[in-house]
């Protein structure tokens, strides 16, 4: 199983699907958006996975990091479950899903298993 | 900070807003309960809502976006406030009186004091001239106003500093332009009231088409419909409009008014877009990022790329990866 790790999150591919799991209490700026997009297209050398994507540590994302992630967030995936499970990161997932309107298909879950069943289909 | 007492900052916050006062920000606690989910709401509500207002609605790069100063700070050489302007103690909500003489960092939120200082004390060693920071400040009843700082240094006669001047400025068009013409007008006085009429019918020329909800809603169709599509060859846009039940001048118009740019330049920034960041971030071979982003050939990406960023893909993936590596 192959995982890289920065400041904000763990990235671990297994089974098809990459899993990026945010560290506790991660506030994102600009610059960390970059660096999270950054990470994220060198460890999955070209190839396009479903990410299942853990926010639950995320306490806050700025403007310029919300444009950022909006524009590039995306970038060489096939779909994004969220998974959320207290009062922020509940709010942040559906501010981006309301406000950017993502290019794939992408949803909020708070159990793992439904969005891996979610995940399932884009392997 | 008691539950009524958040509650009651967020209802301070929504008064600023529903003034149009969008710059301010609730302070979280460190909960993160419900509450403080609502906050994260409000400011990412207000940040978005303040976004739109600077473009009334539209982004118009046809037009230059002029600035106003909000606050103006000058400081002296211990720090603190001599002088400030009258709009930054309105939004600050204190009198000029209160805040003359205080230190400067008395109006910081706690996260902005240390950055505040560490760029004090280079630019009082001259270690730094004029620079630019974030500061957050606080306002008497505790809301927040998180600003882009731009800060002057104004030297004496032997070279030293003798204070600083901290500006917040917030990007503004409509407001300058409607001081000025208020400011024309007013100068030309009434014996010149036959001048005004060219001023007055010149506004009016300008005025811009009216876009419904529908035309926005079905023009944000055809951008996504780009987005989503950039490796392919697109239709002529007479056929886009019948697809999307609208017509050509309002696409052209449209993506004008939203978006800033020509239909035609807005697919070629967006390819350019992705394909930079696939240059960058990926192992991907230009051949295939090419069809990725629906660029005719290798040499015409390859020209186009090298023309928009100075370099050509393989010159800018090899700096990305010498420089992250």
């Amino acid at each position: 199983m192959d995982s890289i790790e920065n400041n904000y999150a763990l990235y671990t591919l297994d089974g098809g699907i990459l899993y990026i799991r945010y560290h506790a209490d991660i506030v994102i700026k600009y610059e960390g958006a970059v660096k999270i997009v950054a990470d994220r297209l060198r460890f999955q050398q070209g190839i396009c996975y479903p990410a299942l994507c853990d926010i639950t540590g995320v306490e806050e994302v700025d403007k310029p990091a919300r444009d950022y992630l909006a524009s590039e967030g995306s970038i060489l995936l096939k779909a994004v479950a969220f998974i959320v499970g207290n009062p922020m990161s509940n709010i942040i997932s559906y501010f981006y899903l309301k406000t950017t309107k993502p290019s794939i298909p992408t949803k909020a879950f708070q159990d793992v298993e439904e969005a891996k069943l979610f995940l399932e289909k884009y392997i | 900070m008691s539950k009524e007492k958040r509650l009651k900052k967020i209802a301070e916050a929504l008064a600023e807003m529903a003034a149009g006062r969008f710059y301010y920000h609730i302070e979280k606690s460190s909960k993160k309960d419900n509450i403080d989910a609502l906050i994260s709401g409000i400011n990412m509500m207000a940040e978005e809502i303040s976004e739109a207002l600077l473009h009334e609605g539209y982004v118009n790069s046809n037009e230059t976006i002029k600035h106003i100063v909000l606050m103006n700070f000058e400081i002296d050489l211990n720090g603190k406030v001599k002088a400030i302007n009258q709009q930054a103690c309105d939004i600050l909500s204190y009198t000029c009186e209160e805040i003359v003489g205080e230190s400067f960092e008395c109006f910081l939120n706690e996260k902005s004091v240390p950055k505040w200082k560490r760029h004090w004390n280079k630019l009082k060693d001259r270690k730094m001239k004029d620079t630019s920071l974030d500061l957050t400040f606080r306002t008497k009843h505790g809301l927040l106003v998180p600003s882009a700082c731009y800060i002057n240094r104004l030297g004496g006669k032997a070279g030293g500093m003798e204070s600083l001047i901290v500006t917040v400025v917030k990007h503004s068009k409509k407001q300058v332009e409607l001081e000025e013409y208020l400011m024309e007008k007013e100068k030309n006085g009434r014996e010149n009231s036959k001048r005004e009429k060219p001023v007055l019918s010149s506004m009016v020329n300008k005025q811009k088409v009216i876009l419904t909800s529908s035309d926005i809603a079905k023009i944000r169709q055809v951008r996504n419909y780009f987005i989503e599509n950039l490796e392919r060859d697109f239709p002529p846009i007479e056929k886009l409009a019948r697809e999307f039940g609208t017509n050509t001048f309002k696409i052209k118009y449209g993506f004008k008014e939203l978006y800033g740019v020509s239909v035609f330049h807005f697919i070629r920034n967006e390819r350019l877009r992705k394909a930079k960041m696939l240059v960058e971030g990926s192992n991907i071979t230009f051949k295939r990022i090419t069809q990725l982003c629906g660029f005719k050939s290798v040499p015409s990406f390859s020209t186009t790329f090298k023309n928009e960023f100075g370099y050509t893909p393989k010159q800018l993936r090899r700096k990305f990866t010498s420089e992250n590596s």
